[in-house]
């Protein structure tokens, strides 16, 4: 049998990663269910391992043939739930949102970065109304096209307050991770366009509820205006605590974000990407990392700090913020 | 052996990437130095693959074994260019964006759907210094080269080659039947541009400023023009009877991701955007099916402005060159 050195090597590393105190025969017998004397053969590259098999030993031990093989594939792999969009459940969505994020705030040394084109969807979470609003609008641009399950909305609409409460839970564990995040005045259109949106053209909102939400995006904005004068991330309604963690705003006047988040994890950073208007892929691929790291850092030394520092900067960000809404307001 | 459907799934991985007139064994058999006939046993999985021959064949032709081996639903492998030389950007940015596209023209069934956010770049290839101004602003503002911290921007530098290509790149578009969700504020991305750069005196005079917005105009007037016949064709030019279908819609309720989707015969390649400029696509099945729902459910939501809807396109298309007048009397006042 032809002697092959890629398998051999597949099999040494595979090895390299398993504690020594493990048999590696024992292993890799019961993980292809074969005989003991058939995954010697295998490890000995004495007979070729099927598809399948390599299939198997990849999964279970997570390596990438890709970088095994020094494949200049530019590859990177991201993982993500897809929704079944014809049994779309909210709730889900917002569960594991709040895992997500439970997962970063799990390690001590964390931090946040999120270049946005849209306000983060999570703060709107604060305010009851804007909540409402934005899970209204989530569950009509994934259910909203099948007629049956329209309805018209209302500030405490059936299901709402399940959303509302792990919504909430979000916003606590968000308040408790330090936080970058880069801005730009256009960042608020989308909520003040879907706003309209349903007034002028679905009649799913009334002239009075849009009235609100615009009024509540405003007491959003100034909460976050405050948020941003401390540097600090704290509950609407509150003061900042002690030692709280940080937050630090952008203002980027020449570039509007992706909504792509990078996430500090102790010594390892994860990178997620929006797509389909609401949904994440994350990878840990170390190049994709440190290729969107540089790209934020250089973002941060082109936009200007407006919290903590940059008052009159950060007022003239808010008052703008504020201008647009009235202008909306104001033209309903 | 086993029964290798994941062996077939890899060749077939293979097929999808090759031009239709090749066949999937003759490179097979090429790249391995194996018979015709060793090849198909292969191919059919009657004969398992080495891992040197996985490797081989994955090199030549840029494929990514992880993606075939961990087709698993919460994993998809993307592929993608991270990062550019300041040198050769231009070209083989263009390069990268002319491949994908003769690549998807080569099938006979084959369509593209965006969901912009911002204007395509392949859209301002066809005018020459709006090519070159977002040449510069990529080149200055998202990819940061140093070479650029200086420089400053006028209509003057425009290069051949560059436009050459472009031009290229934008009629191998032109073949491509296509479907784009636009809203008002897609255009708001160049004019933001514009604007910053004139606050900051990176053009060299007001008259580049002036020129760019006519160009704008030009290029709004254009993509209405091929709105309303539902139509590609080049500016300047009249539809050829081959042209390639255009469908545009307005969507102000979702502000797009320019998000890509391309749909060839069998098969689906969806396009995310990242670190603003860059672009990753994947093959998975299940991530594709998944994309093509999430823009049939946009377009839903969105009112359809090409050949039908006169009214509604005329207005949205209004909006656009309000927003570039706008625009233009700042820098008279300026």
């Amino acid at each position: 049998m032809e002697l092959n050195n890629t398998q051999l090597r597949f099999f040494q590393h595979i090895k390299s990663k398993l504690p020594d105190h493990i048999s590696f025969v024992d292993e890799i017998a019961e993980l292809l269910d074969i005989s003991n004397d058939s995954a010697y053969r295998r490890i000995r590259a004495d007979k070729p391992i099927s598809f399948e098999e390599l299939q198997k030993l990849c999964v279970h031990y997570k390596v990438s043939l890709d970088q095994f093989m020094n494949l200049q594939s530019d590859a990177f792999i991201f993982s993500g739930r897809l929704a079944n969009q014809d049994n779309f459940k909210l709730n889900d969505w917002i569960e594991e949102t709040l895992r997500q994020f439970g997962i970063i705030n799990s390690f001590e040394k964390k931090h946040i970065y999120f270049l946005l084109k849209d306000l983060p969807f999570i703060l709107h979470f604060q305010i009851p109304e804007l909540a409402a609003f934005k899970c209204f609008v989530w569950i009509q641009c994934f259910s909203g096209y099948k007629s049956e399950k329209e309805f018209k909305f209302s500030f405490e609409y059936p299901d709402f307050q399940r959303y509302y409460a792990t919504g909430k839970k979000i916003v606590e564990v968000y308040n408790k991770i330090p936080t970058t995040e880069i801005w730009n005045t256009e960042g608020i259109n989308t909520t003040l366009r879907q706003i309209t949106y349903y007034y002028e053209a679905g009649g799913l909102i009334s002239k009075d509820q849009a009235g609100i939400l615009f009024d509540k995006l405003e007491d959003l904005l100034n909460h976050i205006e405050k948020e941003a004068a401390a540097g600090q991330r704290f509950k609407i309604g509150e003061h900042p605590y002690s030692n709280g963690p940080e937050y630090r705003l952008f203002n980027n006047e020449l570039i509007l974000g992706d909504n792509s988040l990078m996430a500090e994890l102790g010594d390892n950073k994860v990178t997620y990407l929006n797509h389909s208007f609401m949904h994440f892929i994350g990878t840990r691929d170390d190049a994709f990392n440190k290729a969107m790291f540089e790209n934020v850092t250089n973002l941060m030394m082109r936009s200007t700090l407006i919290s903590t520092s940059g008052e009159r900067e950060r007022i003239k960000f808010f008052n703008q913020l504020r201008g647009e809404v009235h202008r909306r307001k104001a033209a309903l | 052996m086993d029964q290798p459907g994941g062996q077939v799934l890899f060749f077939q991985q293979i097929k999808a990437l090759l031009p239709q007139h090749l066949s999937v064994a003759d490179e097979v058999a090429r790249v391995l130095g194996i018979s015709l006939d060793s090849a198909d046993r292969r191919i059919r999985g009657e004969k398992a693959i080495s891992l040197e021959d996985i490797g081989k064949l994955s090199a030549a032709y840029g494929l990514s074994v992880d993606q075939v081996l961990q087709p698993q639903t919460n994993g998809f492998t993307f592929t993608g260019t991270l990062g550019y030389e300041y040198n050769d950007f231009v070209e083989k940015y263009l390069g990268d964006m002319l491949d994908q596209f003769q690549f998807i023209g080569g099938f006979d069934q084959r369509h593209i759907y965006f969901l912009l956010n911002d204007i395509p770049p392949f859209a301002y290839l066809q005018f020459p210094e709006l090519a070159a101004f977002t040449f510069f602003y990529y080149r200055k503002s998202l990819l940061h080269f140093d070479e650029m911290n200086e420089m400053k921007f006028s209509v003057a530098d425009i290069q051949d080659n560059h436009i050459k290509l472009g031009k290229k790149v934008q009629e191998s578009f032109n073949r491509i039947p296509s479907t784009e969700i636009w809203s008002v504020d897609t255009i708001n991305s160049i004019l933001r541009h514009i604007a910053f750069y004139r606050d900051t005196n990176v053009f060299v005079s007001k008259a580049d400023i002036l020129c760019l917005y006519d160009r704008l105009g030009e290029l709004v007037e254009h993509i209405e023009q091929q709105a309303e016949l539902g139509m590609r064709f080049s500016f300047g030019t009249t539809p050829g009877k081959n042209a390639a279908s255009f469908r545009m819609f307005h969507n102000d309720l979702i502000t797009g991701d320019n998000c890509g989707l391309a749909e060839m015969d069998n098969m689906k390649v969806t396009f995310i955007n990242h670190n603003l400029i860059n672009f990753m696509f994947t093959r998975n099945q299940h991530f594709n099916n998944y994309t093509c729902d999430t823009f049939q459910n946009a377009m839903r939501k969105s009112t359809q402005i090409s050949q039908v809807n006169q009214k509604a396109r005329a207005a949205f298309f209004d909006r656009l060159r309000r927003k570039i007048q706008a625009q233009k009397e700042a820098v008279n006042h300026y």
